[in-house]
């Protein structure tokens, strides 16, 4: 079973992307705060992480450096799920940092279902 | 016969021919001096008969001060420059009077020589007087003059120096010369700011855009020139700047005046704009995200299976929240397009495809109404520059438009053609329509035509505006033509060689 890691200081945004990414039989870990996910990947490597960019401490793109400079976490796909701002922060996104994704909220279960399985590549 | 008869004899020669004496004098003065506006009448009577008086007392007694002082009375008035020439005349009458009537030769020579010598120290009087009259008006001249140069002065001195603006004057690197505010601004005291190297002023990438830019086009344009810089204030910290320079002369070189604006808070309240409305755009969206979220996972039976009427709360639910991130997105937008730093991200536009692949989007909704979209669209339709992204917001709207206004069955046609200079996009529909009177209201702000509580189409009413201001920072335009009840054709006109800003 495929393990994803959604990081979002919001209790219910993470309540409902686990709904809809168990209900497609994945394995959902909740990280409530950037510094658990980096936690979280030093014991364990997930297939996919889901990153919340404006979050208190520790937001997305400073957890998206980290997990891109270490050498046991760089393959790791990460796509951002944020909510949409302008788009030029997702041409920076996708162009520049070359995440591999920029899922925008509010979504589609359909279309988050659907991005995640591509980034799986299954 | 000593000086004191010969005085005394001259004297009486004078009293005897008085009125001799002042005849011809007059004359004289009718003769010359009429043309410099001196009129022979009883007051010039009156004058030569006093003056005569006074001169025969002058002769007698040899003291010329009452003559000079009566003479110095007519200082400034009219004629008084022709005063010397009237007395040299009134010299040659009595010359004349004591050559004709005097007897004894030697006597008569004396008495001449008398009268020249007489005559000399008044004329030497009355030159004197001349020049010191000359010189009290050069300086009276002088102090109006002044007095005017200094009102003046103080008059722009206040102007430019109790200007809530800063101004100064640069000159070969070189502040020239500053006020009050431009010192405030750098956080200088006036005296050390002037004489200062502006470019010391300026931050290093605010002088390399001077350098590279600004300075030059000053000189291409040779005219007014509005730019914004960072300056470093004497305690480090940076203030933001608006400048309007002007070239122009300063101490017979060519300089260039400039006047300075802190736009700090400007630009600090423009940021907090923008912040406001990132946050407001979170803060509405996440749990919007929820919301919608939920409400589709529900639909899509992921949760258990839903009978006809849950469902259709459900969808009812869902196409509201929709709704609603439209909505977000539409004042996002509108607050960029107000916003100061708000650009066009320009680039060339192949605007057929793009109101193409609009229009293509729009299909599902307009399959959902049964209404026929008709696309014609040529592909050699010329293409324009401006902002991809902002265009096909504005055909978006329209269409949306076109298609929330038009009711079941109806068409809705899009075309693009050229006319003149201008690529156009029509969209007509065969919707509602707009009555007259409210056709040139549908471009403002928060506009319904019926705003009424119970109206039939929903929307913010801000969709138009927006479009609005696109093709205006575009340098197009939008028409519309309706009739209520017939539908409406929108045309977006484009410059095809674009002229945005």
């Amino acid at each position: 079973m495929k393990t994803i890691v959604v990081v979002d200081d919001e209790p219910r945004i993470l309540d409902l992307v686990e709904k809809i990414l168990s209900a497609e039989g994945y394995e959902v870990v909740r990280a409530s705060s950037g510094q658990k996910c980096l936690d979280y990947v030093t014991r364990n490597t997930p297939d996919l992480i889901l990153l919340d960019i404006r979050m208190p401490e520790k937001d997305g793109w400073m957890v998206y450096r980290e997990l891109r400079a270490d050498r046991r976490t760089k393959e790791i796909p990460i796509a951002m799920l944020t909510v949409k701002a302008n788009t030029i922060d997702r041409d920076i996104a996708l162009d520049v940092l070359q995440v591999d994704d920029y899922i925008t909220k509010p979504f589609s279960p359909e279309d988050l279902a659907s991005r995640v399985k591509n980034l799986l590549g299954s | 016969m000593d000086v004191a008869e010969l005085r005394s004899g001259l004297a009486d020669l004078m009293a005897d021919s008085r009125h001799e004496l002042q005849d011809r004098f007059a004359k004289w003065i009718g003769k010359h001096m009429e043309p410099h506006g001196v009129a022979v009448d009883d007051a010039i009577g009156r004058i030569l008969e006093e003056i005569i008086s006074t001169l025969i007392d002058s002769v007698r007694d040899g003291g010329y001060e009452n003559i000079l002082l009566r003479l110095r009375d007519f200082v400034g008035k009219p004629g008084f420059e022709q005063a010397e020439a009237g007395l040299r005349a009134f010299r040659t009458i009595l010359v004349n009077e004591v050559n004709r009537s005097m007897e004894d030769v030697e006597t008569k020579h004396r008495m001449i020589e008398l009268i020249y010598k007489d005559f000399d120290v008044i004329l030497d009087g009355i030159s004197r007087s001349h020049e010191r009259m000359y010189a009290l008006r050069l300086e009276k001249r002088i102090e109006e003059r002044t007095a005017e140069l200094l009102e003046t002065r103080g008059l722009y001195k206040g102007l430019v120096e109790g200007s809530p603006i800063g101004v100064c004057i640069l000159q070969d690197g070189k502040i020239e010369f500053a006020n009050d505010e431009l010192a405030r601004i750098g956080g200088y005291a006036k005296e050390e700011i002037t004489g200062m190297n502006y470019r010391l002023l300026l931050t290093p990438e605010s002088l390399e855009n001077y350098r590279e830019g600004i300075e030059r086009k000053q000189v291409e344009l040779d005219g007014p020139l509005t730019w914004r810089a960072k300056i470093v204030r004497k305690d480090e910290s940076l203030v933001e700047i608006e400048v309007y320079s002007v070239p122009t002369t300063f101490g017979g070189r060519p300089a260039t005046q400039c006047m300075v604006r802190d736009i700090s808070r400007e630009m600090r309240i423009e940021q907090l704009r923008q912040s406001f409305f990132s946050n407001v755009s979170h803060e509405l969206r996440t749990p919007l995200t929820t919301v919608s979220g939920y409400i589709k996972f529900l639909l899509g039976g992921k949760m258990g299976e839903l009978n006809q009427s849950q469902m259709q709360a459900l969808q009812a639910a869902n196409e509201e929240a929709d709704k609603l991130d439209c909505l977000i997105d539409t004042i996002i937008d509108l607050s960029s397009l107000d916003s100061e730093s708000f650009r066009l991200h320009l680039g060339d536009v192949d605007i057929a495809r793009v109101t193409g692949e609009t229009a293509r989007s729009k299909e599902s909704q307009a399959k959902h109404k049964e209404l026929r979209l008709e696309v014609n669209l040529p592909e050699n339709l010329p293409h324009v520059v401006g902002d991809e992204r902002r265009l096909e917001l504005l055909m978006s709207n329209i269409i949306d438009n076109a298609v929330k206004f038009t009711p079941e069955g109806g068409t809705v046609k899009i075309a693009g053609y050229e006319e003149g200079s201008d690529v156009v996009i029509e969209i007509s529909d065969t919707g509602i329509g707009i009555p007259k009177e409210e056709q040139s209201k549908i471009f403002d702000r928060f506009y319904q035509v019926d705003s009424s509580p119970t109206r039939t189409y929903g929307g913010a009413g801000l969709g138009l505006s927006i479009c609005k201001e696109i093709a205006d920072l575009h340098g197009g335009r939008i028409e519309v033509e309706s009739d209520a009840g017939k539908g409406s054709t929108f045309k977006v006109r484009l410059p095809r060689e674009g002229r945005p800003e």
